[in-house]
Order: structure tokens, then sequence, then C-alpha cells
């Protein structure tokens, strides 16, 4: 096993809903709530799930950005220390965000050298012809010249200025890359561009990802494990490999059949599992299951006890009362529907 | 061979004198899901738009015809093509929740093709739209009826859209990026509904997208647009079978794949998509092209047809299928 760079222990992020007489908060909206998530050195992490599910905002607690309601996240065996600046101050070096949309992430008034070497300058980093040096070096490694440094974001393509974004996400030599959703503004005729850039740079610069995506072809592409969350928790999580090809949550499972294949002859063959209905509101999530509402395979036991994450294989862990019962407690009802009889994968 | 319910020929549409769609040429037949595939500032939505009558003030329909069935709608009045708009033709858009009117009630937004076009009264234009409502599966339709916008999830405003839209029973439905806004899940539940409708009402589907999954699941025939005009159609299967186009052919190529090998280099299409008045002369993607030579950058390729079913317009399309 390699060595652990991010370890996240029973991590909880809520937010307040603000109403009432003096702005007293009246509800709270758990974004994350209670997850256990851990990224080896040079490992690709993908975190899926669809809007809302609280992977952003997860994310954000990595970086620093937001503080969490309770749990640890520890970076190099140090735990991060939300409330103090220097803490954060250590970790904004290690840990980088790439975003979504690079046409906002550029401030346009600023030349791409500038962007590119304003973390350097921020962290005290070299004098300015160092800098001016770094910026060159980094824009050759993401594939632009040193001489793009002089133009603004205008003159860039939408791939182009996602390379820029990726040159100073690095600038500091970070271990840890936050990817949220780095594909899925671009134009589909760019993206393999930049993933094979990413990947490329992963292998030269030793660095470990977190992936946040909904995009789950590019998830498997990518990502070496895999984090399914659904409503704040991890339904499921394994290695990429061991996930798709053998999903074991309910939802992973529907998550990955509505995917259409690029492949009319193969998308006709396949079953697709339609899930009923939307994702409940996070401030009035269901009692037990976060799925329940929605799951084919819902039992009277799932309604009231949340299911804990178990292991159903080496390394693969789900958090299903049917397809992953707890030794004792659930066992009763997983004989009801046996994973892979009749009812396994049916459509609704 | 059934009827067509819509033909487009030749059709130009420019803004502040750029081209935007470049002889533009395609028919759909009565009960066919024909996808047009592209990138953005590829013309698709422009199409979309020149075809629903509703250019943005700034573009300009030059030349071409749109018939549906028999009535060429360029050459149709105004007042005319309105009473078309929303009872024969009908659209729905990418953003459900920004195409709402925030501050109408549902209802009454799915009520107004009706108002407008049939003569029902009250009672039974409200029995029609919330009929309508449960035939796209919105649970609770007269609860939702009375709704506003914001009180609907994302995927029930996209169905509202649709309800909205088949009120009347159009011939041909518009359907721009329809899931593109929503999540994975909620896509294939408006999917499903889509493909439903077109075969319990036989309504005829001009679906825009970028999404080639989207386009293998729902397609019957694929037109692949690229700067401004139609760079290949075929059949849906031919296509994804077989590719006559080196853009088609790489596009095809570059998107990762469920059951593709994982960490593999993926195939890239070379430099960017150019912009609008930035077209190059002669076949426009000769510049990222790894076929180009003189030819290409001298003279436009003609949409001509594949070996098998459809067209191509390429120069080597004999030599597309051992580019990669």
């Amino acid at each position: 096993m390699s060595e652990t760079l991010l370890a996240m222990r029973n991590l909880k992020v809520h937010f307040p809903i603000r109403g009432g007489l003096f702005g007293r908060p009246v509800g709270w909206i758990r974004a994350v709530d209670g997850v256990d998530l851990d990224i080896a050195v040079g490992q690709s992490v993908a975190l899926v799930g669809e809007s809302g599910c609280g992977k952003s905002t997860l994310g954000a607690a990595i970086l620093g950005m937001q503080r969490p309601t309770s749990g640890t996240i520890s970076f190099e065996g140090k735990p991060i220390f939300h409330g103090e600046a220097e803490s954060l101050r250590a970790l904004s070096r290690d840990v980088q965000i790439v975003f979504q949309d690079p046409v906002s992430a550029l401030n346009p008034k600023l030349t791409v050298g500038e962007s590119i070497a304003e973390p350097l300058a921020i962290h005290g980093v070299g004098n300015a012809k160092q800098r001016k040096q770094r910026v060159g070096e980094l824009l050759k490694l993401v594939g632009l010249q040193p001489g793009h440094a002089a133009r603004r974001p205008n003159a860039f393509s939408g791939g182009q200025r996602q390379r820029i974004v990726i040159a100073r996400a690095l600038a500091l030599n970070p271990k840890l890359l936050i990817l949220d959703e780095p594909v899925s503004a671009l134009d589909v005729s760019i993206r393999s561009q930049i993933l094979n850039l990413l990947l490329d740079l992963q292998q030269r610069l030793h660095l470990s990802y977190l992936f946040i995506s909904h995009d789950l072809s590019v998830v498997r592409h990518f990502a070496d494990r895999v984090f399914v969350m659904y409503l704040g928790h991890i339904a499921e999580t394994g290695k990429a490999g061991d996930v798709f090809a053998t999903p074991i949550h309910p939802y992973t499972e529907a998550l990955l059949s509505a995917v259409p294949l690029p492949d009319p002859a193969a998308q006709r063959n396949r079953r697709r599992i339609v899930l009923k209905g939307d994702l409940p509101s996070p401030s009035n999530p269901p009692k037990g299951c976060a799925f329940v509402t929605r799951c084919p395979l819902a039992q009277p036991i799932c309604r009231e006890v949340p299911p804990p994450l178990v292991a159903v294989s080496d390394d693969h862990q789900a958090a299903c009362h049917v397809r992953a019962p707890q030794s004792g407690i659930a066992a009763s009802s997983a004989q009801v529907i046996p994973a892979g009889s009749g009812k396994h994968g049916e459509p609704i | 061979m059934s009827r067509n319910v819509l033909t487009v020929e030749d059709l130009k549409v420019t803004i502040h004198g750029q081209p935007v769609v470049d002889g533009v040429g395609f028919h759909v037949a009565e009960g066919e899901i024909l996808s047009v595939v592209g990138e953005s500032g590829c013309g698709k939505s422009m199409t979309a738009f020149a075809v629903m009558g509703l250019l943005p003030a700034v573009a300009r329909l030059e030349s071409g015809s749109i018939r549906l069935g028999d009535v060429d709608l360029t050459t149709l009045a105004e007042k005319k093509r309105r009473k078309l708009r929303g009872d024969d033709i009908a659209m729905i858009f990418q953003e459900p929740v920004a195409s709402l009117n925030p501050l109408m009630k549902v209802g009454r937004q799915i009520e107004e093709s009706l108002i407008v076009h049939r003569n029902l009264d009250s009672a039974e234009t409200r029995r029609v739209a919330i009929a309508m409502l449960e035939e796209v599966g919105i649970p609770e339709p007269a609860l939702r009826f009375e709704q506003y916008p914001f009180e609907l999830s994302g995927g029930m405003c996209q169905r509202a859209m649709i309800a909205m839209a088949l009120i009347c029973r159009p011939k041909l439905l518009i359907a721009d990026e329809p899931t593109t806004a929503l999540d994975v899940t909620i896509q294939a539940q408006i999917l499903e509904l889509m493909k439903r409708l077109r075969d319990t009402t036989g309504t005829t589907i001009l679906l825009i997208t970028h999404d080639m999954g989207v386009v293998a699941d729902m397609a019957d025939r694929v037109a692949v647009m690229y700067a401004g005009r139609i760079i290949e159609e075929a059949p849906v299967d031919a296509i994804f079978t077989r590719q006559e186009h080196p853009y088609a052919r790489l596009l095809l190529s570059t998107i990762p794949r469920l059951d593709g090998t994982p960490k593999t280099v993926l195939p890239t299409i070379e430099g960017t998509v150019p912009d609008i008045g930035e077209w190059p002369a002669g076949c426009r993607f000769n510049p990222r092209c790894p076929l180009a030579d003189r030819q290409c950058v001298e003279r436009h390729p003609p949409l001509a047809p594949r070996a098998d079913a459809g067209a191509a317009a390429c120069w080597h399309s004999d030599k597309v299928g051992a580019m990669l």
C-alpha cells in the first residue's frame, strides 16, 4: 500500500438555513454528512455524484475554503486547522484547484504571466526574474510557449485557458490537485487534449488528483479509485475497475446504466435503470438510507436505519442494507432480494 | 418511405454579415428522430432557431428554404407563421428553469398554447393541461399545475417544458440540448420520456446535441455539423460503425468511454474550433485535419454519397477509415 497523502475522517459540513427572528438557523443543510476519504501519493481519486450531492463542498473543505462542522482532515499526517491562517497558508502550497470554467477562473485584466506568477508572489517564492523564468517553464509544461506570458486570457481559446489555469495551479509544486469538472466546460474535441495533459503531468510530477465529476466515462478513464456520493454520504467506494465492473449500491448501478454509450448497437441491448423522482432536499434527508426514496430495492429497514459502509470484497465497500448487509442486522432483508436474482437491475 | 415532415434546403444565416449557417440542408421523415451534432459555434442551434422562426434580431436568414410538409416557412407571413409555432412546430430548450416564466404558474404556461391555438372553454383547457402534465410523468399534476417554476426541480421543469411543447400535438418537436443541464439519472428519465412520446404519438423530433451517447441512444439518423456546414450525414448505425469525414471519425474516437481502456492516451483533434468569421477557405476542417492537402485548402468538398447510406463532405473519404 502506498503512502497516504490525505486522510479525511467523519467529515461533516452543515450550512444553516437562516430565517426566523434575528436570522437564527431554522434548519441545516447537510451538504457533507460523515465522509471518510483517503488519497494516496500519486493516486487519482474520483468523487462522483449528481448536483447537490456535496462533492464540491467536500473539495472546498480539503482546500481550506470551507470550514467543516466536525471531523478531521489531515495532510501528510498533519491535521488541517481551518481556523488558523498559517495552517491554511501552508496547505495552499500543497493543495491547489482547477475549476470547471477557465473563462471565469482567469482575471481578464492580468496577463497570463501575471496570473501564473501570482501564487509565487503571494508565497514569496524567488525574485521577479526567477518568477518570470518559472512562468516560462510552467507554460512549456502545459504545452504552451513562454512567449504567451505577455498576452491576456482573451487571446486564448477555452482549451488553452484551461492549460493556463493548470499551469497556475502547478506554480507552487503542489502535491494534490483538486480537479473540479476540469473538462465539462470545454468543447468535446478539446477534452481529450486536456485529459491527456493531466495524465501526463501526473506521471511526470507524481501528483495526486481528486477528480470531482459527474461524467462517468471520464472518471472511468481517469481514476484509480472512486467514491460515489449521494446526498452527503458515500454510497460506495472501491478501485475504479471494481466499482465500474461490479457496482454494488443500487445508486451506482443506476448511475452507470444511465450513461448512454456512444454505440447505438450496444445501447439498444442495455437495460437502463430509470430512477424515479429527484434527489431529496439535503435540508430534509430521509431518516434511514439517503437513497431510500428512489431505491428499487428498498426494504423496511432502509427507511429506519442509515446503512454503514460495509466491505463487500477486498477494498470495495458499499452502504446498502440489501446488497451489502452487515453481519447480523440486515441478514433477513438480504435474503428477500439476493444480489443477482431476478430483481437485480430490473427497470422500474 | 414515409413523407418528410421537415425539409431544409441550402439554408444560410448570417450575423452582422458573417455566415453562421452556410448552406445546410436536411430532411426529417414522419416519426423520425434526426440528431444534429456538433460543437459550440457550429451553427446547430441557429439552424434550429431558423426552423422555429425565432432567430435573434442580429441574425438574418439570407437564403434557402424551410418546408414544413408542403408549406415553405421562409416565405410565410409572420402572422401565419405564428399560427404554426406552438401548434405544428414546438421547441424545448437547454435551460428548463430559465426558459419558464418565473412569475407565471406552471399550469398557466402550459395552457397558453391551447388558449392561443385551440378554442376550448377554460375548464376543458385546464383538464387537457393537467392530463398533459400527467402524461409527461409529473406526479400530482393538479398540485403542480398551481405551482410556480421555482417550486419544481430541474427535471420537473424540463418535463413541464415538454408538456408545454407537446400540448397541441405538434408535427415537429425541436429539442435543443434538452438534457445538457440535467443530471445523468434525470437525463435518463427525460430521454425515456421523449422516446415514449415519439412511439405513442408519432412526433417527429429534431434533436440538437453535442453528446454522442445521447445521439446513439435516441437518433435514427445523424447529421454532423462543423463550422456552419453539415459534413457528414447517415443512419445512426452506419455513422457509428464507419465515418467518411475525418472530423466525425476523430470526434467519435476522442471520447473516453465506459467500456474503453482506462489511462490510455486518447486520440486528439489538434487546434481549436475556429471562431465565426474566421472559417478557413476550402474545407473548414483542413487546418486541423491530418489528411489535408492542397485540394482541401483550395476547394470546399461537396456532400457526396457515402459507400453505404448517407453522405460525407471530404475529398479523401476513402482514406478516413485507415486514419487511426
